[in-house]
């Protein structure tokens, strides 16, 4: 007889957790997080930005090794930048992670319903004509881009009315949404004039621009809660991974689940592609390199999709911001040429790829 | 009725537009081991898909207090199960619990442990971090299986639960579930092609045919070789060997070979049973 400690034993060696994995990405954070602060046009010393920092709790003073000029540029251009490049990449990480489980397919992406046709859009909308919808700290185009995203995605699920069991009808409908949607966009595009067509180029290609702090005061609650709800649904998603009918006979809803999450992932996405512009790659991606170095799980994808992708997007942004200094590449661009050879290379050596 | 577990009344269903089901009145007794027969196409699936709840039907199913089965009253374990790339063999069996887990929360201590109690049960506690894509045919069934019983469910639903094994491995399967019938107090209701294995195993047998159940009770009465003959539309015999029933195709080769079984056979000239 088995006594009940070699059942106990059994349980945690069955369900363990790669600890050493997860906190080894958290560890990758860490430092690009440090890398980011430090590295741009005026170089900062770790140990000015460590007093900085730890100035910044209440009842610790220490003096102040950097100049006033250089505590200015970390706390209003470096942080902000680093923390909207984090809140970007995390969403975009966790979102293109949340399609592909609902989807149960490899090549689905953040923008699979039309999020970016949709706000691209908005943007073009509102930089060609003018518009101001600003709102509260965010301007017009970010404005106009959430807008513009979250439409796109209602009529795909509009158009896809009732079908939340079939998701091929619903990725259709946003294949449809997207078509339709680039098109108008390209159409206004080509009526703008130069100037005004580069601006929405140079948006459209991503980037991580921000005015200091109060934007993201109001994305990180926004995006606490999406990333919630979906952490919060993460087990559905390995119960859709057997498909929606056996989902059904175990006793999971597999139409609601992926509403839930759909609308989730779509919100987070929206978010971030107002605040950014279109920065491809890293929520298709981002996913498929936790599967490949760690497991197929998705209590253990999402949250690691939601690390890996802020510290990749925080790790490219060093790159976008220094590689032709003084002025910057797009970091939609730097994010395919860096990722790309980093994810092929994982292909040719790893194990392949897996939904 | 004696201790009916689940009972359907008028059950009718569509399948792919079709009737796959007419008027269909069933128990299920507790305990019992009730083997669905029928050829393809002949609505065995669809009536486990219907008890599960998986298709819209008209009718009554209903568990013996009036309730409609859920998923923690009937386990189904489909034929054709979807094996996801990368999961693992405790992970699946995991997937059972989510009945009974609540919609935001996580599994808990108690249901982990279940589950592993669950695969030292089956004895696949060497297997529990193995990918289930990598495992053999037999040993998928037992995980299959790991699945249902976490699930905690009196009654199991099996779609032709060994069709794809040889025999050697579905006699360890159907005996596993033999066992586990009697050690865990489980009701089994199974979809079968073997008519020999189902009149075997089964305490009771029902004989369906274009959506309507033919004949149901007893083994020797439902394997009656006009009946099956008909209804497979192909001439059957049925022969018993030690009260063991047989169903055999009644073919020229095999009538010729009556006199064959008394001959000695040289074992380097085995006769082909093949029609």
């Amino acid at each position: 007889m088995r006594s009940a400690d070699t059942l106990e034993t059994e349980t945690s060696n069955a369900f363990r957790l790669p600890w050493l994995s997860m906190l080894a990405c958290l560890l990758m954070l860490a430092v690009v997080c440090v890398l980011s602060v430090i590295n741009g046009a005026a170089g900062l010393s770790l140990r000015g930005l460590l007093t900085a920092l730890l100035d910044l709790i209440p009842f610790v003073n220490l003096d102040p090794s950097l100049t006033e000029l250089h505590h200015n540029i970390l706390m209003r251009i470096r942080l902000p930048r680093l923390v909207l490049g984090l809140l970007v990449g995390g969403s975009l990480g966790m979102a293109g992670a949340s399609y592909q489980g609902v989807f149960r397919n490899p090549l689905a992406d953040p923008y699979l319903l039309g999020v970016s046709a949709g706000a691209g859009f908005g943007a073009v909308l509102v930089i060609g004509f003018g518009l101001d919808l600003g709102w509260g700290p965010f301007g017009s185009v970010p404005v106009a881009a959430f807008i513009g995203a979250i439409a796109a995605v209602s009529a795909s699920s509009a158009i896809a009315r009732g079908s939340w069991s079939s998701p091929a009808t619903l990725l259709l409908a946003g294949v449809a949404m997207a078509s339709m949607f680039s098109a108008a966009q390209t159409y206004v595009l080509q009526k703008l004039s130069q100037t005004r067509a580069r601006e929405v180029l140079s948006w459209l290609f991503g980037q991580l621009n921000t005015s200091g702090w109060q934007q993201i005061w109001v994305l990180i609650p926004y995006m606490a809660v999406c990333g919630m709800v979906l952490l919060a649904h993460c087990r559905h998603l390995d119960v859709l991974r057997v498909g929606d009918d056996e989902a059904r006979a175990l006793g999971l809803n597999p139409a609601r689940s992926r509403l839930i999450i759909i609308a989730a992932a779509s919100l987070l996405t929206a978010a971030a592609v107002s605040v950014s512009g279109l920065i491809a790659f890293v929520g298709l991606v981002v996913p498929h390199i936790v599967r490949i170095l760690v497991n197929n799980n998705y209590r253990v994808i999402l949250p690691l999709s939601a690390v890996t992708g802020a510290a990749f997007l925080a790790f490219v942004d060093i790159g976008a911001r220094t590689l032709v200094a003084p002025s910057e590449l797009p970091v939609g661009v730097v994010t395919a040429f860096i990722g790309a050879p980093f994810f092929a290379s994982l292909l040719w050596w790893g194990r392949g790829i897996r939904p | 009725m004696n201790d009916v577990v689940l009972s359907c009344r008028g059950l009718t269903a569509a399948h792919n537009g079709h009737k796959a089901l007419h008027d269909v009145n069933l128990d299920i007794v507790k305990g019992e081991w009730l083997g669905l027969i029928g050829p393809n196409g002949a609505g065995k699936s669809t009536l486990l898909r219907s008890i599960t709840g998986l298709v819209s039907h008209e009718g009554i199913v209903n568990l013996a207090d009036g309730r409609c089965p859920t998923p923690t009253d009937v386990a189904l374990l489909p034929q054709n199960p979807v094996l996801p790339v990368g999961m693992t063999v405790a992970e699946y069996a995991l997937l059972g619990r989510t009945a009974h887990i609540g919609w935001l929360s996580r599994e808990s201590r108690e249901d982990r442990q279940i589950v592993s109690a669950v695969l030292q049960r089956l004895e696949l506690t060497k297997l529990t971090g193995r990918p289930i894509v990598n495992l053999s045919g037999g040993e998928t069934q037992r995980v299959l299986l790991a699945r249902a019983l976490a699930q905690q469910a009196s009654t199991l639903l099996l779609d032709e639960p060994t069709s794809a094994l040889d025999i050697g491995h579905q006699t360890i399967v159907l005996e596993l579930l033999e066992e586990l019938r009697h050690t865990e107090k489980l009701t089994i209701v199974s979809a079968m092609h073997d008519l020999t294995v189902a009149a075997y195993f089964a305490d009771r047998l029902a004989l369906i045919h274009h959506g309507k159940i033919l004949a149901h009770g007893a083994p020797e009465e439902v394997i009656d070789a006009q009946l099956l003959s008909e209804v497979y539309e192909t001439p059957l015999t049925v022969r018993y060997i030690e009260n063991h029933i047989l169903v055999l195709p009644k073919t020229h080769i095999i009538e010729n070979s009556k006199a064959a079984s008394t001959r000695p056979q040289s074992p380097t000239n085995p006769i082909r049973k093949e029609a």
